[in-house]
């Protein structure tokens, strides 16, 4: 009899383990730790953006990231210009991104399940902030060395790095296909980037 | 009066871009076509041009306005102003969902105006919301999408209302022909005119913030622009659609990872 309790209460204390999922669980931890430490902490812009500087770089899969925002220039530039890109573009999506956080309201973020997607070690996460309407966000991870990347966020069917792509395209397409050019823009926007102060 | 004035402004604003769009973009004319081609924009330098008077019309006029509506009206004031036009556009709302075939949302429609405007005080509080009554999103686009017309066509950008295509400024123009305020005051072009600059600001006020971040994040904020509002208007169309004639969502594209990296 005992041999029984004890073999149900070890089933149900693993039933949790054994139904949680991994990539729902890293993304609850970042997003809760991303909400207090940074969004809601009391800290300068410059503070914040060092803050934020150190989530990206360690959860973004910055260089994959990159190679599909420029598309086609990516294996046209050199290695220099893919190191400049990948920095220029960090910089500025940090700082992007640190003045996006501004406007958060406190609503919640619910993760709702997974989805596999056509590329291996890749998969969707789904999820939505309580606002209202519901804003549906879906993140694309991917597995590393049993650690997860983003690789994309997509709000109400924007995705990032479609959008960037998109942009990025245009602006090479214009200036004869010059990484160059699109590095020295950005590094432009990095510089003349104020924060929102409105509150 | 109302229509020959709207349409005379129109002319002008579209006159007035291709003029501009004319003297702007010569240099990469041919660059321009290209990538027109593959992003459905074949009107890209007189769209350009309107967008150019679209930001500079906002940077003169709208933007400061926004600005003064922001620090004379109290923020209760102005979400309280906010919800009276959200329940203006409850009866386009309502046809919409009954044109889309749709009565699910056309009964939501009516319990949620049917609240708003007896315990929300005539449309000033939202109860609807606190009661979790779902909030419709349609439009006269999304109807004509429903009824077949998939192909969104091509890109055009409208004078002082933004990114748009053939389909769904057919909608807009079908949808203002729903709004109440035109009903009623049609001859008092004073109110209607009014109304209207009024929801413009209401609009402007809700999205400031989103607005300046993206237009300073930007390496080109025409192309930032077009492309985030086909892919957002793109889930309000395959909203509804059935599965079979959805168009690919925008995130399920296929990323090509490093080798080094797989």
């Amino acid at each position: 009899m005992k041999k029984i309790i004890l073999t149900l209460v070890c089933a149900l204390w693993a039933i949790p383990a054994l139904c949680a999922d991994p990539a729902i669980d890293y993304m609850d931890t970042l997003s809760k730790e991303i909400i207090e430490k940074g969004v809601l902490a009391q800290k300068t812009n410059e503070e914040k953006e060092a803050f934020f500087r150190e989530k990206f770089t360690t959860n973004l899969d910055l260089k994959n990231i990159s190679k599909q925002v420029l598309g086609v220039y990516w294996k046209k530039a050199t290695d220099q210009e893919k190191q400049d890109f990948i920095e220029a573009f960090t910089d500025l999506t940090t700082k992007t991104w640190t003045d996006r956080f501004g406007l958060y309201q406190g609503q919640d973020i619910v993760f709702q399940g997974t989805r596999n997607a056509q590329q291996k070690n890749q998969l969707f996460v789904d999820s939505k902030i309580n606002n209202d309407p519901p804003i549906e966000v879906i993140w694309r991870l991917r597995q590393k060395d049993k650690k997860y990347l983003i690789m994309d966020i997509t709000v109400e069917n924007v995705s990032m790095v479609i959008s960037y792509q998109k942009e990025y395209t245009t602006f090479l397409q214009q200036h004869q296909g010059s990484v160059q050019a699109l590095i020295d823009e950005l590094n432009k926007k990095i510089k003349n980037f104020k924060y929102n102060e409105k509150k | 009066m109302k229509g020959k004035t709207i349409l005379w402004l129109s002319f002008l604003m579209i006159s007035t871009s291709i003029l501009v769009s004319g003297c702007t973009v010569t240099k990469s004319d041919s660059v321009v076509s290209d990538q027109s081609a593959t992003e459905k924009d074949p009107y890209e330098p007189v769209n350009r041009g309107i967008f150019s008077f679209n930001q500079a019309a906002d940077k003169v006029v709208l933007k400061p306005a926004v600005q003064g509506y922001r620090w004379a009206v109290p923020e209760f004031i102005r979400t309280s102003i906010g919800n009276v036009f959200e329940t203006l556009k409850q009866p386009a709302f309502f046809l919409n969902a009954l044109l889309q075939g749709n009565p699910k949302e056309a009964f939501y429609v009516l319990e949620r105006t049917g609240v708003n405007l007896t315990a929300g005080c005539l449309g000033l509080f939202d109860v609807a919301t606190q009661m979790d009554i779902p909030a419709p999103d349609n439009d006269f686009g999304q109807t004509l999408a429903k009824w077949g017309w998939h192909d969104e066509g091509p890109y055009i950008m409208l004078p002082l209302l933004g990114p748009s295509n053939p389909r769904d400024a057919i909608g807009l123009g079908v949808d203002s022909l729903a709004d109440p305020v035109g009903w009623r005051l049609q001859h008092e072009h004073a109110i209607v005119y009014s109304a209207t600059a009024a929801k413009g600001f209401v609009k402007r006020d809700k999205a400031d913030e989103l607005l300046d971040n993206l237009e300073k994040s930007s390496t080109d904020h025409y192309a930032a622009t077009r492309t985030m509002y086909r892919q957002n208007r793109q889930k309000k169309i395959n909203k509804v659609l059935p599965e079979s004639e959805q168009a690919p969502k925008a995130y399920e594209f296929e990323f090509e990872i490093e080798e080094e990296d797989e």
